[in-house]
């Protein structure tokens, strides 16, 4: 594992929408379209958590001929990633005062953690 | 003047704006176009990293709702922002990359002069004047070389290579290229009169 990555607004965003169900596989667009992310800030934030080790990824097994599409990255957080999340959101939530998450762009997210404790 | 030169700018303006807006009108258009981009940024990545990025930012792209729009700004933001990402994958920035250019063609300059020599004196040595070893290795695989074009094609210019022309004196060679141009044509004359001679037993034969 590599050392956890400098956080920004977009690893927020990103881990938000991860930890919505911290065992499922999401894919780059699905996660994009959740969080707000176009790919160019999007696909650099999954390389620093995965270099991280906070995520891990594979490709999707499916035929893209019978599936009729190319198949997709599956992203998933690791176990190390799923407490690292937490705490990240956590910590920001204590850095934030109400309304704050709005006028940063993340409060449309669902599933962030809002100053008062409950979920957005 | 500058009257008429506007009127021709404006149009060829206008000409162009259509062409472009036509073409992005058209969905396929658009996707080759985006396409086309997530290859460019995905160039500027870690030559290891490049295929699984490429593959993921267009399977992505494939994915999103149909329309002309959304692939290509999807596209443009990757592309827009590949440069910044590819330094956090640990590529060099363009700015190194010049740098780095101007820094070998500089090298390269430096190189020329030492080059020059070291190429003069290769070629002093293996010069046929100067080793008869040489000399008489050239002759010997420009004659047989000559011989079986002579045969295949009968074309004479071969012959007159550089390498033969230093190793053979003017007259000799002028003398053995007669010679071999006369048995060339005795031997296509020899040809042509068996042909004669079986075409007419073929054709007069009772």
């Amino acid at each position: 594992m590599g050392d956890p990555p400098r956080m920004t607004l977009n690893i927020l965003k990103v881990l938000t929408v991860l930890l919505e169900d911290p065992t499922a596989e999401h894919y780059g667009l699905e996660v994009g379209q959740t969080a707000r992310l176009r790919g160019g800030s999007l696909y650099p934030v999954f390389g620093r958590l995965e270099d991280a080790g906070l995520v891990v990824s594979r490709w999707e097994d499916v035929d893209p001929a019978e599936a009729g599409r190319p198949r997709r990255r599956l992203y998933r957080l690791t176990p190390n990633g799923v407490v690292y999340a937490r705490q990240a959101l956590a910590e920001a939530r204590q850095n934030l005062t109400p309304g704050q998450e709005h006028a940063a762009g993340w409060g449309h997210i669902p599933g962030f953690p809002t100053p008062g404790g409950a979920s957005a | 003047m500058s009257g008429w030169l506007i009127a021709i700018l404006a149009t060829l303006g206008t000409l162009l704006f259509g062409v472009v807006k036509a073409d992005l009108e058209d969905a396929k258009v658009c996707r080759w176009l985006a396409r086309h981009l997530i290859y460019r940024a995905a160039e500027r990545l870690p030559r290891g990293e490049r295929a699984r990025w490429r593959e993921e930012a267009i399977s992505d792209t494939l994915a999103l709702p149909p329309g002309r729009l959304p692939p290509l700004l999807w596209a443009l933001d990757v592309y827009r922002r590949s440069g910044s990402w590819a330094q956090t994958r640990g590529a060099p920035s363009r700015w190194e990359i010049l740098v780095d250019r101007i820094r070998a063609a500089q090298e390269w300059v430096r190189s020329l002069p030492q080059a020059r020599t070291r190429s003069r004196e290769e070629s002093k040595q293996h010069h046929p004047s100067r080793n008869p070893d040489t000399a008489q290795e050239i002759m010997a695989t420009a004659i047989n070389g000559a011989e079986a074009v002579t045969m295949v094609s009968g074309q004479t210019s071969v012959f007159k290579s550089h390498a033969l022309e230093l190793a053979v004196a003017q007259a000799d060679f002028e003398a053995w290229l007669r010679k071999q141009r006369q048995d060339f044509e005795a031997h296509i004359d020899q040809q042509v009169v068996e042909f004669r001679r079986y075409r007419d037993s073929v054709l007069l034969a009772p």
